[in-house]
């Protein structure tokens, strides 16, 4: 190879050739996935998340969560995901398609959020933990989010703000005073709370459920055989 | 365009050694969001990447095209503006990230407002190569030019790639983190590894000196690399949403990395040998084995993580944080200072305090190792305790905390050596100044003198 050319075509075929496999491959399998009807239920998974979720997403993104969290369940053959309970089955391609950017995380410093709408449904109990982790969990390493809410003096005839949700704490630095979520921590605990991939479809049956359906359909067939 | 590079890597360095820090005491310097790890962590690790390693290595790749071949710089303006408006893309771009316009893509937080700019200069930059870049290269058989022309080209492309599939014309879910992953794989082991290869073989040579030993050998790491290293993207995946046939082959490129990484050692092996048998000394030969050593690790510890065995156990962990350090700290960073070394004391015509320049890149690559065994530690443990439904995940955290611990530690030993290698860049300018620029103004001074005197 003594001239530019034939180094410049191979090089570009090598990289041309990586990019293909790792991008455009992946993209011709898993670009044209749609949501999916559930039979059962009549429900369109993933559904579409409400415009405070959206907002949520935003907040998620903005604070870097995806770098303590992750939102992946692996399958129980790849560890012990399922048997903590993140989830009732491992995650797929289609649990993300309305995710942008998916925000996936590549590493766990605190627990899988893949599935917490489905094992935390108290709003509250979120809005706590963001505003003092370690009330919840002591030493827990996550960081406060307070910029989130408003601290205030509690009026002495009860809160003003009926219409919001103040946090009641028995905690000795916030003691007479009421802890308000601004909008973004609505919006982001909402987001928490609209983070469920547990609809079971296709490519998403847990192997050993998969088998069991199905021999429960055969033997059902076999009964309405007369 | 070094020392610009030199005051982001301080930077970038004691912001990660801050991020690392806030990982395990969250409440340290306040609870401001600007700081918090999930803000810091991606803006310390932009600035190293995008404000150190990718400007010097295209310095160096570009000094190393026309020192090596004796050519003119042409149109020296075109790439100072392209340099220019990186670095203030790259500003506006880490401001962003801690004020929370991050993308929430890793290794890709710029803000696109902050991305287009470096787009921009990326292009500025390609064609400025392709039209004048290397006019004056003529011997294509020299494989080091192969090194430093894949540099000048690859970055561009992937980082062009990458952008426009997972920032502007975002592609659907789990698409932008396959794009993300081949682009994280690309910069570190196939851009790295031709930039950090490429300084390590001519320097320890002496540049221009000394051709390979075995050309054959080093053809074969090159092609092998780029072939193989960015198929391995598909095994930063493992674990996640993903087909299995994707996870089947980036495991298969992993292991196949191997085989660059050999090709490797036996040329360096060799070449040391040569060195010794004609009675010549290998210029800081603790330095070259040592970045072999971090660039040998990583690919090991890619490999074997491909084991079911030891996957399950070290997926989402800190494992493979450990190996991108031991790709960006230990190999990538050390060679990029070893290279700015060469090429000051080369262009400036002035001596480096050696113990100082010794002092420095010592205490970088012992802060490297221990940020990569921690995290190797770290990251087992944390994985063998998340694989145990019967660990709470406060008892994991707190195990893994004295691993990150040890980890915060390297990250301090880091700054104090890249601290110690500012202040020796600092006085290399101020001794160029001295030398170069005092002369002239001393005259500049004198003739005013004279000429008020004779005014008088």
């Amino acid at each position: 190879m003594t001239s530019r050319y034939p180094f410049l075509l191979f090089f570009a075929l090598a990289i041309a050739a990586s990019w293909l496999v790792v991008v455009v491959w992946p993209h011709l399998q898993l670009g044209g996935l749609e949501p999916v009807t559930i039979e059962e239920t009549g429900v369109v998974y993933p559904p579409i998340r409400s415009g405070e979720a959206l907002v949520g997403a935003e907040i998620y993104r903005s604070l870097g969560c995806q770098y303590c969290h992750t939102r992946q369940v692996r399958p129980s053959t790849m560890g012990a995901d399922i048997a903590r309970g993140w989830g009732r089955r491992r995650t797929v391609a289609r649990d993300y398609i309305r995710d942008q950017p998916p925000m996936l995380g590549s590493v766990r410093f605190g627990p899988d959020l893949a599935n917490l709408g489905c094992r935390e449904t108290n709003a509250a109990a979120l809005l706590l933990r963001l505003y003092k982790p370690s009330a919840i969990v002591p030493l827990s390493t996550m960081p406060s989010y307070r910029h989130l809410f408003h601290v205030r003096p509690a009026p002495a005839g009860g809160s003003e703000w009926r219409n919001s949700l103040a946090l009641r704490m028995n905690l000795s630095s916030d003691q007479g005073s009421e802890v308000i979520p601004r909008a973004e921590a609505r919006a982001l605990v909402s987001y928490l709370l609209s983070l469920k991939a547990d609809e079971l479809f296709l490519e998403a049956y847990p192997r050993e459920d998969l088998q069991t359906t199905n021999s429960a359909r055969g033997m059902d067939k076999a009964r309405a055989l007369p | 365009m070094l020392a610009v590079a030199t005051c982001w890597l301080v930077v970038s360095v004691f912001a990660m050694a801050l991020a690392s820090i806030k990982l395990n005491a969250p409440e340290f310097l306040g609870t401001s969001c600007f700081l918090s790890y999930g803000r810091l962590q991606p803006a310390a690790l932009n600035a190293l990447v995008f404000g150190f390693c990718v400007p010097v290595g295209h310095a160096v790749a570009v000094w190393g095209l026309f020192a090596g071949t004796g050519a003119p710089l042409p149109r020296k303006d075109v790439m100072l503006t392209s340099w220019a408006v990186w670095n203030v893309g790259l500003l506006i771009g880490t401001i962003g990230i801690l004020r929370g316009d991050g993308t929430g893509i890793e290794w890709l937080e710029l803000p696109g407002y902050a991305s287009r700019m470096l787009i921009v200069s990326v292009l500025i930059f390609a064609v400025w190569v392709l039209r004048s870049g290397w006019r004056g290269c003529n011997d294509w058989n020299d494989v080091r030019l192969w090194w430093c022309v894949g540099v000048l080209l690859l970055f561009p492309w992937i980082y062009g790639a990458a952008l426009v599939g997972s920032v502007y014309a975002q592609v659907r879910g789990v698409l932008a983190a396959v794009t993300q992953a081949w682009f994280v794989q690309m910069l570190l082991v196939v851009w790295g590894g031709f930039f950090a290869l490429g300084v390590l073989l001519s320097y320890s040579t002496g540049t221009g000196a000394q051709t390979l030993v075995s050309d054959r050998v080093a053809r074969f790491a090159f092609w092998t690399l780029v072939l193989f290293g960015g198929v391995g993207a598909f095994q930063r995946l493992q674990g996640g949403p993903f087909p299995v046939w994707m996870i089947a082959v980036g495991n298969a490129s992993a292991v196949l990395c191997l085989l660059p990484l050999c090709a490797v050692l036996i040329s360096f092996r060799s070449m040391f040998g040569e060195q010794r048998a004609k009675g010549k000394t290998v210029g800081s030969r603790g330095i070259v084995v040592s970045a072999l050593g971090f660039y040998g690790l990583a690919l090991v510890l890619a490999a074997v993580s491909c084991f079911h065995s030891v996957g399950r156990v070290v997926q989402f962990t800190t494992y493979r944080q450990a190996i991108d350090m031991s790709l960006l700290i230990g190999f990538l960073v050390p060679s990029l200072l070893y290279a700015i070394h060469g090429i000051m004391q080369i262009d400036a015509g002035l001596r480096w305090s050696g113990q100082g320049l010794q002092r420095a890149l010592f205490l970088t690559v012992a802060g490297g190792a221990l940020i990569v065994a921690g995290l190797v530690i770290g990251g087992v443990v944390q994985g063998v305790g998340w694989n145990d439904p019967a660990v709470s995940v406060a008892d994991v955290t707190r195990r893994t905390g004295k691993w990150l611990d040890m980890t915060a530690a390297g990250w301090v030993l880091v700054s104090c050596g890249i601290v110690w290698f500012a202040v020796q860049v600092c006085m290399l300018i101020a001794g160029g100044f001295r030398l170069i620029l005092w002369p002239v103004a001393r005259v500049w001074f004198q003739a005013d003198i004279a000429e008020k005197e004779a005014g008088a």
